[in-house]
């Protein structure tokens, strides 16, 4: 499960791909207003972004992955930019 | 006025200005890359203006006008004289319009029609869409709105940079794409942004796997580079060179380093100059007082008082500055006019402008534009010839019409000059003994070049048939007022068969003087502010007869009362409360009675003229705003 809904959180766990979609869209539905957690996020498909910038809920702990950080961070910040992506480490 | 829409009528009008500099530009070079992209952002920038305001025509004229700028600018369908003509129409347009929206406070009613002619001439000038943009109907928009967005991320990085947008298909998540990953993955991204296609669904209504979004971002990595990131969607993307002037042009919107202040205010800091004037003069006084009784204190209150002498002079510096503005904004004005004038007329004419970039006071720049545009009705009219009669003169159809600013010591220069008939001095002569202006027996003396000056005299017009262009009751002596009501001269010469040139000579600084209007035996005069000390009311019975004269006690000190009413030679006016000026008479006070006081006011002083050099006690005349002209009082003499 990489969309988990824990107490007063949605959690984005590892890879989210393409089919999470439908369940975070639900989860989002279900639980306006809960805070997403992207901790332990280390890959976020374009379909769930568009749903995080359309329902924009309450963001906790950016991914410690840097290079989803790098844009996710400033994009879901902006809520869509224009932003100047972080630096890409290697 | 709303001051969104204040800010809109002065920023809208630069905008029309440059636009039209531009095209003006583009008429001779059509090719001229740096002017397409000038008159395009200039379009660019004013659609978005517009939008602001109840102008939805204006929006569409603009949008069809920016769209040819766009395929000129991409290489797509080179401009022609055609088409500049077309633009140039298009933003007189706008530039009506705009002086619409100041007057009426709207569009008039036919704009709707105006604006579907235009806009119907444009598309039909315009190249047909490319197979590819079908689907795009703005194909570049986004690149001038990405440019503009992203400005201050870009800032001062000057390499050379590619733009993307990346329309991803609704269904591409079908397919397996993941846009954002493959956008992300573009090498040295700069910015990037993420926006709904047209808005963003409600969160209860999306289909949580349709794609909803356009990506678009500047890389400053090759083309080659950008391209193979986007291998595998290359038909939803479009990739083009940020253009050079554009990345600047945005570099320094973000840094402006210069206000915008409403004149009321600087008008408001040149009063509060002339106050202190006041009480410097105050000061001067009181310090000779107390050098008087005591020598030392009346040293050190005159040290202080040159100190601030000094430091008033250097703020009134400065102050004067601050109202210096360029001239261009009005110049730019009359080509427009020159256009709509001349095609009234049916006449040929070539307009150019040289030297527009002079600084003036604001006051000079204000007052310029109504005269010059009777200037240039006139060249237009009585000047250019009609093309046949041209023709048959040996002359180009197309007449020269070249308005010449230069500045000349504190003045500045404009010379008007047209390539027409020239005056007709036997005709000036007949008219001007016709009207009276002149009698005989003087006109038979009277060279030319003094003759041709005779049109600026009150009542003076050989115009043969009225047109509505120059039959505006508005003369020449109308053109000669405004310019001496500034401090100007103007001067006219001409060559039968050459040309007429029209020369204004005006100061760059309107050297002002503040004067305090006063009523006195049913007129209105005024006294300049550095000869008055104070004013007072006091009562009738407090002024006391002393010898063949009266006078009053001002804080211990007897003063002098002289009528002003009397001395003008008008009657005395009758009441139970005098109203004072107490006048600086070369280091004595006077007190005139006046029957009341106007408003403080700004004015150019001139010396008085030969009538009234032999009557005494009158420092000039000036021209108020409305045309009267008042008597200026020296009281130093008026008391002598």
């Amino acid at each position: 499960m990489s969309v988990v809904v824990n107490g007063d959180v949605v959690r984005l766990v590892g890879r989210c791909r393409v089919e999470d979609a439908e369940t975070l869209h639900a989860a989002l539905l279900q639980h306006p207003g809960l805070a997403v957690d992207l901790h332990d996020c280390t890959s976020l498909h374009t379909a769930l972004v568009q749903l995080l910038l359309i329902a924009t809920p309450p963001l906790r702990d950016p991914p410690q992955d840097a290079m989803l950080a790098r844009w996710l961070v400033p994009l879901l910040e902006t809520g869509g930019g224009p932003f100047e992506p972080g630096p890409v480490s290697l | 006025m709303d001051e969104l829409l204040d800010q809109f009528l002065i920023e809208g009008r630069e905008l029309v200005a440059d636009a039209q500099s531009h095209l003006a530009a583009l008429t001779a070079d059509p090719s001229d890359a740096a002017h397409i992209d000038g008159a395009f952002r200039a379009f660019h920038t004013l659609k978005g203006s517009v939008g602001l305001f109840d102008m939805a025509p204006a929006g569409r004229v603009l949008h069809a006008g920016e769209d040819l700028l766009e395929q000129a600018r991409a290489g797509r369908h080179p401009l022609d004289g055609g088409r500049v003509a077309m633009l140039i129409e298009t933003i007189d347009q706008i530039d009506r319009w705009i002086e619409a929206i100041e007057s009426i406070g709207r569009l008039p009613d036919d704009a709707g029609g105006i604006a579907a002619t235009l806009v119907a001439q444009l598309d039909r000038t315009a190249a047909p869409a490319e197979p590819a943009a079908v689907d795009e109907p703005e194909p570049t928009a986004w690149l001038q709105d990405l440019v503009d967005s992203t400005a201050a991320i870009i800032g001062a990085d000057e390499r050379p940079m590619l733009a993307f947008r990346y329309r991803p298909d609704a269904q591409c998540f079908f397919r397996g794409d993941d846009p954002l990953r493959i956008a992300t993955a573009v090498p040295d991204l700069v910015a990037l942004r993420v926006m709904p296609r047209h808005h963003w669904p409600a969160l209860d209504e999306i289909a949580p796997f349709e794609c909803h979004l356009v990506v678009e971002g500047i890389s400053a990595a090759d083309a080659d580079a950008v391209r193979s990131a986007f291998l595998t969607v290359g038909d939803e993307v479009a990739i083009v060179p940020v253009p050079r002037r554009v990345q600047e042009a945005g570099a320094t919107n973000g840094n402006a380093r210069s206000l915008r202040i409403d004149e009321h205010r600087i008008d408001a800091l040149a009063d509060d100059v002339g106050e202190l004037t006041l009480v410097g003069n105050a000061l001067a006084h009181l310090s000779a007082d107390a050098g008087r009784l005591d020598g030392e204190l009346g040293a050190r209150l005159r040290q202080v008082q040159a100190a601030f002498e000094r430091n008033l002079a250097s703020l009134h510096r400065n102050v004067t500055a601050v109202r210096m503005v360029s001239l261009a904004p009005t110049l730019r004005r009359l080509p427009r006019m020159v256009r709509e004038i001349a095609a009234e007329l049916g006449r040929a004419v070539s307009f150019t402008i040289e030297g527009e970039r002079s600084e003036v006071d604001k006051a000079i720049a204000d007052m310029l534009f109504e005269p010059l545009l009777h200037l240039v009705r006139n060249a237009i009219d009585h000047g250019v010839e009609a093309p046949e009669i041209r023709r048959a003169a040996g002359k180009p159809e197309q007449g020269a019409v070249t308005l010449s600013v230069r500045r000349d010591g504190e003045n500045v220069m404009l010379d008007l000059s047209d390539d027409g008939a020239g005056m007709d001095a036997d005709r000036i002569r007949a008219a001007a003994i016709d009207r009276g202006v002149i009698d005989a027996a003087t006109a038979d003396g009277v060279d030319n070049v003094a003759l041709f000056q005779l049109v600026f005299a009150p009542g003076f017009s050989t115009a043969r048939s009225v047109t509505s262009v120059s039959g505006r009751g508005v003369g020449m002596d109308a053109v000669k007022t405004a310019v001496e009501a500034v401090g100007g001269t103007v001067s006219i010469a001409s060559e039968r068969g050459r040309g007429t040139t029209t020369t204004l000579r005006l100061p760059l600084s309107a050297i002002t003087t503040r004067l305090l209007l006063v009523r006195a035996g049913g007129s209105c005069y005024a006294v300049p502010f550095n000869a008055i000390l104070e004013t007072a009311i006091i009562a009738t019975d407090a002024i006391v007869p002393i010898g063949a004269g009266q006078a009053f006690v001002l804080r211990d000190r007897t003063v002098p009362v002289i009528d002003l009413a009397a001395v003008l030679g008008a009657q005395a006016g009758a009441a139970d409360r005098h109203r004072l000026l107490v006048v600086d008479t070369r280091g004595d006070r006077v007190a005139l009675i006046v029957d009341g006081f106007g408003a403080p006011i700004e004015a150019m002083v001139r010396p008085p003229a030969k009538l009234l050099a032999g009557f005494p006690g009158i420092g000039g005349t000036t021209v108020l705003g409305d045309g009267q002209v008042l008597l200026v009082l020296d009281p130093a003499k008026l008391v002598a």
